[in-house]
């Protein structure tokens, strides 16, 4: 059975095939339209991910929306009325855009795609996030607990997934609803501190490195945890449909002080007693909170399914630091975590949980690699690189590329690297990444300050060879960690990779590291191979190929793009080496 | 638009299965309202007064 996923309509819409145990393509609609965190319907991945399979519309025997749009239209409407006078412009353009085009979604998605209404299915918010992650997972039963803002009236769901020879199911043994919400909570609180939602939740990550939970009590008395991980949320503090813009009141700015205008210089580390000091510990309590409040859910999970394994999915498993509190403190020997947690991978669960749960199709080991997205045709790219008169050298033998590579990156060289298909979820993992020798000090800010143009305190991450790992990062005994594959956990340095390494380890001493395997992506893996070969060292510092505030790269254009805009000193794409000296 | 008619009957059956039938009366005016619209859009000599009768 082929079966199309779609996410859309909240944020980072994508497109997600798959056909059987196989996931054929996959990729966010950000990647192709250019549009940070794109919304709309996503046409062109839904393009691609037929391109890529070869398939056409008629050939589709269900396409599948990741949630229920009436359900939520009800909470929408519900939620909205219950606040009014107050959000009243809020209600007004809610209305509009629902009765635009979210409440047709059936016309919209089969207009889009091109096939039957009769063949649009909609699968439900939380369980497309809880059947990505369990059926990308090698697990064969698994608690699955998926945490994120709001689905249709579920933020929080502890899940029980099992496949055994009569077919695999997914059942739902408890759920929190709206308004109690921790993903909320983070929002706003990512809001408060003067970041984007949806976007500076990993800024409050970063920033809470350099802060101490001094807050954590004041912030725990406008959410109180109950008993079987109940959370409640005191709306005295936090207002989630009076304002697009402002989910929090005045309350919480007499309770933590005044918010932080978006902009701001924050010069870290901070001055005792300056603002800068205040934003970094309310970070701080905010992840400690979060940390909290995930153990007792998880505790609460494991009690309900009595499984040792664990998938997560939902936005706040993106939450890499908690990850590893969760590792290290949760009660589950193994955790997983798929690359996109967020609402793109609700594409890929809603066609997972149609093709395994509802036809029964047999599983197949799990995700081992996340590039699931397109390839630049190799032939396209060097036409691209001829008819733009760019100057370039290429490589018919990729081992002597990646030689070529290595020794530049050793010698203190920044560059970047577009080869193959691209990554599914919003990490870069090799395939457009951005790639420098971890070991300069000033390594860093060089990347932060003349490629990312981004705020000086946020952290890089390293890329190691699998089989290294645990000389640089440490492992957590007794437990299996099958987060590090997709950047979505952390791990403290070693001695030496402190003294080593200090490029990529973060002011508290840890490092949100990629653990690369020929499997996994076999470019990176040979790249590290050679570096190793050249320094010693299986590690490189790895971000992702874009400017501050744009999607990472898709194409061979995009790749230039960034290239030709930063100070990046060559740049990789295909089998082709650009280096600045000659560009 | 057959279809639409039936997503606004499917949303307001929702609202009655969960004893949220107060809802009915304002969502069934402005669901029908938005597919009036769509109608009238279509009708090519109809559309110029649309702006006019909303």
């Amino acid at each position: 059975m082929k079966v199309l996923g779609v996410s859309a309509y909240f944020h980072d819409a994508a497109a997600a095939l798959v056909e059987g145990s196989e996931i054929l393509a996959a990729a966010q609609e950000e990647r192709f339209s250019r549009t940070k965190h794109d919304a709309e319907l996503p046409l062109r991945s839904i393009r691609f991910c037929l391109e890529q399979s070869g398939l056409e519309a008629r050939d589709l025997d269900a396409v599948v929306f990741y949630e229920k749009p009436l359900r939520k239209f009800e909470r929408i409407l519900v939620s909205h009325l219950r606040g009014l006078p107050r959000g009243a412009g809020q209600f007004t353009r809610a209305i509009g855009t629902w009765l635009g085009d979210r409440l047709w979604i059936r016309d919209e998605i089969a207009k889009a795609v091109g096939c039957p209404k009769d063949r649009v299915l909609f699968s439900e918010h939380h369980l497309s996030h809880a059947a990505s992650a369990f059926f990308s997972s090698p697990f064969d039963s698994a608690a699955i607990v998926t945490v994120d803002g709001v689905g249709e009236t579920a933020t929080t769901s502890i899940f029980r997934g099992e496949t055994n020879s009569s077919g695999s199911k997914i059942e739902l043994l408890s759920e929190l609803h709206y308004p109690h919400s921790i993903g909320l909570l983070y929002s706003a609180l990512t809001a408060y501190l003067g970041f984007e939602v949806n976007e500076g939740e990993y800024k409050v990550m970063g920033l809470a490195a350099y802060g101490k939970p001094r807050f954590l009590d004041a912030l725990a008395s406008t959410c109180r945890v109950g008993s079987n991980a109940e959370l409640e949320v005191d709306r005295r503090y936090y207002s989630w449909s009076r304002s697009a813009t402002q989910s929090f009141t005045s309350r919480l700015e007499a309770l933590l002080g005044p918010a932080r205008t978006p902009g701001t210089p924050l010069v870290l580390p901070a001055a005792p007693g300056s603002a800068a000091e205040r934003y970094a510990d309310i970070a701080a309590s905010l992840q400690a909170f979060t940390e909290l409040y995930l153990l007792s859910l998880l505790e609460e999970a494991k009690c309900r399914t009595g499984e040792s394994k664990l998938a997560l999915a939902g936005g706040v498993a993106l939450n890499a630091v908690a990850n590893r509190r969760l590792i290290e403190e949760g009660p589950f020997q193994s955790l997983f975590v798929q690359p996109a947690a967020g609402d793109a991978g609700g594409a890929l669960g809603a066609a997972q949980w149609v093709s395994h749960v509802l036809d029964g199709a047999p599983r197949a080991g799990g995700l081992k690699s996340a590039l699931l997205g397109r390839a630049e045709d190799p032939a396209h790219v060097a036409r691209y690189l001829d008819d733009c008169h760019i100057p370039h050298r290429r490589f018919d033998d990729r081992g002597a590329l990646f030689r070529e590579v290595a020794r530049s990156l050793a010698s203190g060289q920044v560059g970047a690297m577009s080869r193959g298909r691209f990554e599914w979820g919003p990490r870069a993992l090799g395939a457009r990444s951005i790639l420098a020798d971890p070991r300069g000090p000033s390594t860093r800010d060089r990347v932060n300050r003349k490629i990312k143009l981004r705020e000086p305190f946020r952290p890089f991450a390293p890329a190691v060879l699998a089989e290294d790992a645990s000389r640089w990062f440490e492992p957590v005994p007794g437990r299996e960690d099958l987060t590090t594959a997709f950047m979505c956990s952390v791990a403290p340095a070693t001695l030496e990779a402190q003294r080593e390494l200090p490029a990529v380890v973060h002011v508290d001493g840890t490092a949100r590291l990629q653990t690369v395997t020929k499997e996994g992506s076999a470019d990176l893996y040979a790249l590290l191979e050679a570096f190793r070969d050249e320094t010693g060292i299986g590690v490189l510092l790895n971000t992702s190929l874009n400017l501050k505030d744009e999607p990472i790269a898709a194409t061979v254009a995009d790749a230039y793009s960034v290239f030709a805009r930063s100070e990046l000193d060559f740049l990789v794409v295909e089998d082709a080496l650009i280096e600045r000296s000659t560009a | 638009m057959i279809s639409r008619v039936q997503t606004v009957l499917e949303l307001c059956s929702l609202l009655i299965l969960n004893k949220r039938w107060w809802l009915v009366p304002m969502v069934g005016i402005l669901a029908l309202a938005s597919v009036l619209l769509v109608l009238l859009q279509a009708a090519e000599y109809v559309a110029p007064f649309v702006y006019t009768i909303f």
